[in-house]
């Protein structure tokens, strides 16, 4: 059965659907003429060839109707789930799309950060249809959108809070400037003032006059190829301060002897021998800090690891690795006791991470006490969470003893009487099969394999 | 007194940016210009710089 992705309503010239968990546009007659322009022109075969677009090929194409199936994208990702990096290589993306569109006579005739995906640690643009004809001495149309989409979440970030990419995930459509250019008061850098104050005042003073028309702007063709290589000089000038943060060096730091680190990752390779999974599975790393188990799972399993998160920081560094180690990994921002929700019209936009579909298996290590202790859920509500998202789950008990538990208890009264590994195993069992269970050397921890209840099997 | 965005509901924010971008590509243009003007000169005192070498060998 067709489902129509409905975020596609913003696009009059086709839209996205789903049949047998493929992937088709539809073209709408109205945009053929710019279609055949960027397959004819070589723009498609050059984006292609250089990771920058994503590929297609053609269902039907005839003089009424084109529909295209469009290459999968293992796991759809948001702005607001990407670190400062990785909003940074999408900005990048879609300016010098627009350098190399202008070669063969198009341009972008949309910004949205929403045009951009990840595959691994690469970006790529995923919207065929945002090509139009570049017109000469128009200006670019999505530079407001642009503003919004990249260049407003990138300068907070910097000059503000790492954490307010979290705006976009209120504002579907971009920071607005005038929150923005208020946010950042005399912060702001160069690229604050010109493109976030400076337009912010233009808009206000438009707005009040509605003197000025737009017709009435025009720039050449060099004017605006000088405009992206500023752009995208002053958005490559923009980086962090660099800052060590408790999650992103928490495997450098934790209270393990090395004999108990080499235990625990001897248990989950041992683990991972009794599953199999193809390059069609995703595995869900959470709670997955710098990355350490989520690569050790790559290295064993042909599927795509999400990395999750709630430290922007810690999936910035993995970030950085996983992209300069090409590893098939997307590390993303996530609060799991607040986990993305289903936003835009009718809710129906952007969907949940609820809704994005489930894990073939489920690293959660180090991260139960997180849940329970610091944030009162129960036992119950962890499984039951974890029952809906995943097949299999490899979790890590750490008992009250341990003093990363004490750490949690010491600023807190001690109400968790519940809290113990027979417990854990009773209620887990609720929800779960447990295959394997192991204590690792040296450690109060104790490490589970687990596969949900009524699950189709990969156990080898 | 803050203004707050809403005044956007009935109004195309669009033509504020697009009336922008003149300044911001003026601003790219005046700066491709003095980067290339810089090269040039770069390259004048680079080529002087070659003559003076090989006159001394």
């Amino acid at each position: 059965m067709k489902s129509r992705e409905i975020s596609s309503f913003r696009d009059p010239s086709g839209y996205i659907y789903y049949e047998k968990g493929k992937v088709f546009r539809k073209i709408n007659p109205s945009y053929f003429q710019e279609y055949h322009h960027l397959m004819d022109s070589g723009l498609y075969h050059e984006l292609v060839q250089n990771h920058l677009l994503i590929p297609h090929h053609e269902i039907i194409s005839n003089s009424k109707e084109i529909i295209l199936e469009v290459e999968k994208v293992p796991y759809i990702s948001y702005p607001y789930e990407w670190s400062f990096d990785e909003l940074k290589d999408a900005a990048l993306l879609t300016i010098h799309i627009n350098q190399v569109a202008m070669k063969y006579g198009m341009i972008l005739k949309d910004a949205s950060s929403y045009n951009v995906q990840f595959i691994g640690s690469n970006p790529i643009f995923i919207d065929t249809l945002s090509f139009m004809f570049y017109e000469e001495t128009s200006p670019w149309g999505a530079y407001g959108q642009f503003t919004k989409h990249f260049i407003a979440p990138l300068v907070l970030m910097k000059y503000v809070d790492v954490r307010l990419n979290c705006l976009l995930e209120n504002y579907i459509d971009g920071i607005p400037l005038d929150l923005c250019s208020r946010l950042l008061g005399h912060k702001g850098g160069i690229i604050g003032y010109l493109h976030i104050k400076l337009q912010d005042k233009s808009i206000q003073r438009h707005n009040q006059d509605g003197s000025v028309s737009a017709r009435k702007v025009s720039l050449s063709k060099k004017d605006i190829l000088n405009m992206f290589s500023m752009i995208e000089r002053q958005i490559k000038k923009l980086s962090l301060q660099k800052y060590v943060t408790e999650w992103m060096s928490y495997y450098e730091h934790t209270n393990y002897s090395s004999k108990a680190a080499d235990s625990k990752r001897k248990i989950v390779k041992e683990f991972c021998s009794k599953l199999s999974f193809t390059n069609q599975d995703l595995i869900f790393d959470i709670g997955s800090n710098d990355g350490t188990y989520s690569r050790l799972i790559e290295s064993v399993f042909p599927s795509y690891v999400i990395a999750f998160d709630i430290d922007s920081n810690a999936v910035q560094s993995n970030y950085h690795r996983s992209s300069s180690e090409q590893k098939n990994i997307l590390p993303l921002i996530m609060d799991i006791w607040n986990p993305s929700s289903n936003i835009g019209f009718a809710n129906r936009e952007r969907s949940s991470f609820m809704d994005r579909g489930c894990a073939s298996l489920t690293l959660a290590l180090a991260f139960l006490h997180h849940l329970v202790i610091s944030n009162n859920l129960s036992f119950e509500m962890v499984a039951e969470f974890f029952s809906k998202i995943t097949r299999y789950l490899i979790i890590e008990f750490v008992s009250k003893e341990d003093s990363q538990v004490q750490l949690l208890l010491q600023t807190r009264e001690d109400i968790f009487d519940f809290y113990s590994i027979e417990t854990f195993r009773r209620v887990f069992s609720q929800y779960f099969d447990i295959i394997d269970e192991k204590t690792i050397d040296q450690s109060s921890r104790s490490l589970f394999l687990m596969e949900v209840r009524d699950g189709k099997s990969f156990v080898k | 007194m803050f203004k707050i965005g809403c005044d956007y509901m009935y109004f195309d924010p669009g033509t504020g940016s697009l009336i922008i971008q003149l300044l911001v590509a003026g601003v790219a243009s005046l700066g491709a210009f003095f980067a290339l003007f810089k090269n040039k000169i770069k390259n004048i005192f680079l080529h002087e710089e070659k003559k003076d070498d090989s006159h001394e060998k």
